[in-house]
């Protein structure tokens, strides 16, 4: 072989070798599997359920109201390049994640009986088991991976508008049971159900009627551009597959904008490792470097030879790495997503992309900290005192040192070495800080949705279950009745007309309320809001007065338009049927802060509008009497709930909220446990080098009398000192950041959020806690092969 | 008085059985200085390790008094080490990132002021009161060993073990050490292991040591030594 190969080095030292590729494995490893795994959990399920929509193209009119325009649909059937048109409309269910708690929209295709074939055809889809809906009848066929997720078969009942994700919306339709008729072998997630029954039942006919437009085949792109360019206007939306797509992934992109720092950061973390791993290996290698240089060898030549060494193993490592991440997910996707008849595709270009940074990252560094290193080579000073240059050694001021009376302190070792200190502490830092930005994300994103349902402190709510149906009057009689109840105050649903941003990629119902004058005055007065500025909305008028908190989040100011398409009050505001003009804006409430959400439109303009669909008995706010809010909304969740009425109460929506971030942190805390295990292992890696080097300290401590347990003792001290303080600098610095960013960027967006809350804090014990467990594990292993005389024997 | 009654130690090397100590019985009266001369790999490196307790004999019973090493545990072996023996090496073996007075200060079990003051006032007779605060790598090589003779002696011990403590010193240093070590003597017993005689001018008691066996206590030697340095 070649001795100046850059395989030589590796292949005469493997230990160096192996810990450089455990190194590189486990990195890749563990941010290829989180990053599959965030794909799989997250990202994935939402993309399997549009797949319905990969062989058509979907025209609608915008709002229900408009009907559809029958000259569009005479432009689709004459275009030569369509096959097919057939009339759909859809049922929006839920199918539950791989997480507990997490959903994503999957829609039930509402067919006619005569299109289904046509339609299973393009789908190359057919009967596995049991039959079609049948025209009319309450049925629906499901594909195989679709059912399994749904846990259903054929003959089991669905009840599809009862799930969790109706929770959210103001008047969800009302439950309906249908009938699994039939399991479909399908390559595409599908659900199929009788159009003819949607059309014969009230609430299903003003869901959004809308063609399924078939391409012919290679005519797709043709088709596409079809549609978006003389199809798609002001009263006709068009989505074509790409468009659904894209807006997937749009909606992906800000968790995987989250995730990117972390991978960014974990690789850092071990690149420092790998350097630190190295730094230590040249100092072994200086007579190489120095005779290597002093016969003619550049020290660009040396810089260049040991990064090529580093990176070809790292890439070795990544490489393996890859391939124990293929094995390990394809285990998971065994026993966990396909069980579950999720679809886990671990083969794809994200956690590959995400993992080259690996590579480009710790040969990055390589080079730059061999080259700082080899800028002070001295050739002669290597040969005669094996150091890189005459100056090594003065590493420390004679008069900055003052010798301590207990110099076995675990304080000792690292004040003497800031370098290692500053490594370990920022490593740790790194990683603990990679996994609480996800972790402070969440629980930012829940304190600020909290501040926009504090109106719900004085009053609870009451509505039917339907959408848009009227309240039934024996129920609004019942709650006139009862005891506890100061005030019945009638409202319309409330239509999304604004909302609140949350940085940084969360969002909270800011729509107005719909209630009469009178009523209005009442809740102001019992809120104590107080204009700012501007004036309360005139009855039938379409003014609107909205808090001070969602004014500067949106910067909104009187006079502003809400709800025009051509000049949205704000990027992202809906297009309305209706405008509404900001006539008010509310103070800032003082102690205690009840009033952020509230903001009102007048009930009687809406009343006047065909656009705005107010029920004839419209949901209801109720204010208790005094002192009787927690009897009233006892009664309203244990009792009036049986009475297939909506009831939301402000403890309700709080704990809601709060299971909702819940169940993020704990997805997050699966995650977790992932990268503490890198982590941990990085840094025990780290640890243990170091450890290593000191095997004459130990030696010489052991001939002069100290235990085994004693030494044991002292070095669990110092990494748990280490740790530690490397555990509350991060504390330290994370705490500022948070207060920076709740003064710097929520309050000036009017939002709000707890710095003191407990959990999102215990997120930052894990790592060091494995760090601290895997450093004790393997310092005892070391110990238990310490041989002291074999380094006092030492002839030197 | 420290005593060994047929001391053995074997190991395995390969397939072989080396024997390191063959059957060594030896007696260290309070305040002398032994000397254990013999050539590299005759085993007395390895008689010292069993004497100071580092190493645990095949064979044989070492007493401290009337103390049996064989009745001892571990940890009260480390006790013996630790308040009982002081240890010089050929490698001086400081803590890199300790100054000269911390590694001396490593070896009481209760680190405390006095004690401070006592090691810095021991530094000082010994030449190195202004280099205190300096770490070993700023040290010469006689002044590292001067710090180990000093970390040895600091608590007072009964026994010092030195093996090869001059080895890797220039003759002068070399013998400034010795008289260092020697100076114990006044306080404890010294055994100090060897391959040169020439540090082993002022011993009470010389022992060879050949193929693991005491080959001959040669008093002869002291004596021309003795004479030849005079």
């Amino acid at each position: 072989m070649n001795p100046l190969s850059i395989w030589i080095y590796y292949v005469r030292n493997k230990q160096h070798a192996a810990i450089l590729l455990a190194t590189g494995i486990m990195v890749t490893l563990g941010i290829y599997s989180l990053v599959a795994l965030v794909w799989g959990v997250f990202v994935e399920p939402a993309r399997q359920a549009i797949h319905a929509y990969s062989e058509t193209s979907l025209v609608t009119p915008k709002t229900t109201n408009n009907g559809f325009d029958p000259s569009i649909l005479l432009k689709l059937q004459v275009n030569t390049d369509i096959e097919n048109v057939i009339p759909s409309t859809y049922i929006r269910i839920e199918l539950p994640g791989m997480i507990p708690g997490q959903g994503f929209p999957f829609e039930l295709l509402g067919l006619y009986e005569g299109d289904i074939a046509y339609f299973l055809e393009r789908y190359s889809a057919t009967i596995k088991t049991g039959r079609l809906p049948q025209s009319g009848a309450a049925e629906l066929v499901l594909s195989e991976d679709t059912a399994n997720i749904l846990n259903v078969d054929v003959g089991d009942e669905y009840i599809v508008t009862s799930s969790e994700f109706y929770k959210g919306m103001e008047a969800p339709p009302a439950p309906t049971t249908f009938i699994v008729s039939g399991i479909l072998d399908s390559n595409t997630e599908l659900g199929i159900v009788s159009l003819e029954f949607l059309n014969h039942h009230e609430e299903y006919r003003q869901l959004a009627d809308r063609f399924l437009v078939f391409a012919k085949e290679g005519k797709e792109v043709a088709v596409d551009e079809f549609l978006r360019s003389e199809i798609r206007n002001l009263e006709t939306d068009v989505r074509t597959y790409q468009m659904l797509s894209e807006r997937v992934i749009n909606e992906a992109i800000p968790g995987l904008a989250l995730l990117l720092p972390v991978v960014l950061l974990v690789a850092f973390a071990f690149s420092l490792v790998i350097a630190t791993i190295n730094k230590m290996a040249n100092v072994q290698r200086l007579p190489e470097f120095g005779i290597l240089h002093a016969t003619g060898y550049s020290k660009r030549w040396l810089v260049h030879r040991l990064t090529m060494e580093t990176t070809i193993l790292t890439m070795a490592g990544w490489a393996v790495g890859i391939v124990l991440a293929g094995g390990v997910l394809q285990l998971v996707k065994t026993s966990l997503f396909a069980a579950r008849g999720f679809v886990f595709n671990y083969v794809s270009w994200l956690p590959f992309t995400f993992s080259i940074p690996i590579i480009l990252i710790i040969a990055g560094l390589t080079y730059w900290t061999t080259s700082k290193t080899f800028t002070r080579i001295d050739p002669v000073a290597i040969v005669e005192q094996r150091s890189m240059s005459q100056e090594t050694d003065q590493k420390h001021s004679r008069d900055s040192i003052e010798s301590q009376l207990k110099p076995l302190n675990p304080s000792i070792f690292y004040l003497r070495h800031p370098r290692r200190t500053l490594l370990l502490i920022s490593t740790t830092g790194i990683m603990i800080m990679a996994i609480v930005l996800f972790v402070f994300s969440l629980s930012i994103g829940s304190d600020a949705k909290e501040l926009f349902l504090d109106y719900l402190s004085h009053v609870s709510i009451v509505r039917s279950q339907g959408m848009a149906n009227s309240l039934d009057s024996s129920v609004l009689a019942l709650v006139k009745d009862h005891p506890t109840v100061e005030r019945v105050i009638p409202y319309a649903p409330r239509y999304n007309i604004l909302n609140v941003y949350i940085p940084p990629f969360a969002s909270a119902n800011g729509s107005p309320f719909g209630v009469y004058h009178d009523d209005l005055i009442y809740l102001v007065e019992l809120y104590g809001l107080e204009l700012k500025e501007g004036q309360l909305p005139h009855p039938g008028t379409n003014d609107m007065v909205i808090s001070e908190s969602l004014a500067r989040n949106r910067d909104l100011k009187i006079g502003d338009v809400v709800g025009d398409p051509e000049q949205p009050a704000y990027p992202g505001a809906p297009s309305l049927d209706q405008e509404f003009v900001i006539s008010g804006i509310f103070s800032q409430p003082v102690e205690p802060e009840t009033g952020n959400g509230w903001g009102f439109i007048s009930l009687e303009f809406l009343e006047n509008q065909s656009a705005f669909n107010v029920p004839d008995i419209p949901p209801i706010f109720i204010v208790p009497k005094e002192g009787q809010k927690e009897n009233l909304d006892n009664w309203l969740e244990n009792e009036l709930a049986q009475q297939n009425v909506s009831v939301v109460t402000y403890r309700k929506e709080i704990a809601q909220n709060k299971n909702t971030a819940r169940q993020g942190m704990f997805s997050i805390a699966l995650l977790e446990i992932g990268l503490a295990v890198v982590a941990a292992f990085g840094l025990t890696i780290l640890n243990y080098v170091f450890t290593s080097e000191r095997q004459m300290e130990f030696g010489v401590l052991y001939a002069l009398g100290f235990g085994r347990h004693q030494i044991l003792r002292r070095l669990l001290g110092e990494t748990t000192y280490i740790i530690g303080i490397a555990w509350g600098i991060n504390v330290l610095l994370f705490l500022a950041a948070i207060v920076g960013l709740l003064f710097g960027i929520f309050k000036p967006m009017g939002l709000t959020f707890s710095i003191f809350k407990f959990t999102p804090w215990l997120y930052t014990l894990p790592i060091p806690i494995a760090v601290l467990a895997s450093s004790a594990l393997t310092t005892l292993r070391m110990f238990s092969k310490l041989d002291a005389i074999s380094i006092v024997d030492r002839r030197l | 008085m420290l005593q060994t009654e047929n001391l053995t130690l074997t190991y395995k090397d390969g397939d072989s059985i080396v024997t390191a100590v063959n059957n060594i019985s030896i007696t260290i009266q309070d305040h002398q200085f032994i000397g254990i001369l013999g050539p590299s790999g005759s085993g007395k490196s390895s008689l010292l390790y069993l004497m100071s307790g580092l190493r645990q004999p095949t064979g044989g019973e070492i007493f401290l008094d009337d103390r049996a090493y064989s009745k001892m545990s571990e940890k009260d072996r480390n006790g013996l080490r630790r308040t009982e023996y002081g240890f010089v090496f050929q490698h001086h073996f400081l803590i890199n990132y300790m100054t000269a007075l911390e590694n001396v200060m490593v070896s009481p079990i209760a680190p405390s002021k006095a004690y401070m003051v006592q090691a810095k006032a021991f530094l000082a007779d010994l030449g190195l009161g202004d280099k205190l605060h300096r770490f070993p790598y700023e040290l010469s090589g006689g002044e590292r060993q001067r710090v180990a003779v000093a970390r040895a002696m600091i608590h007072r011990p009964r026994i010092i073990f030195a093996d090869e403590p001059t080895g890797l010193l220039d003759r002068t240093t070399g013998l400034q050490v010795m008289a260092l070590l020697r100076s114990f003597c006044k306080q404890g017993s010294l055994v100090a292991v060897t391959h040169n005689p020439e540090i082993l001018a002022e011993a009470d008691q010389v022992i060879t040591i050949r193929d693991g066996r005491v080959s001959d206590i040669d008093y002869r030697l002291m004596h021309d030594l003795k004479e030849m340095i005079s």
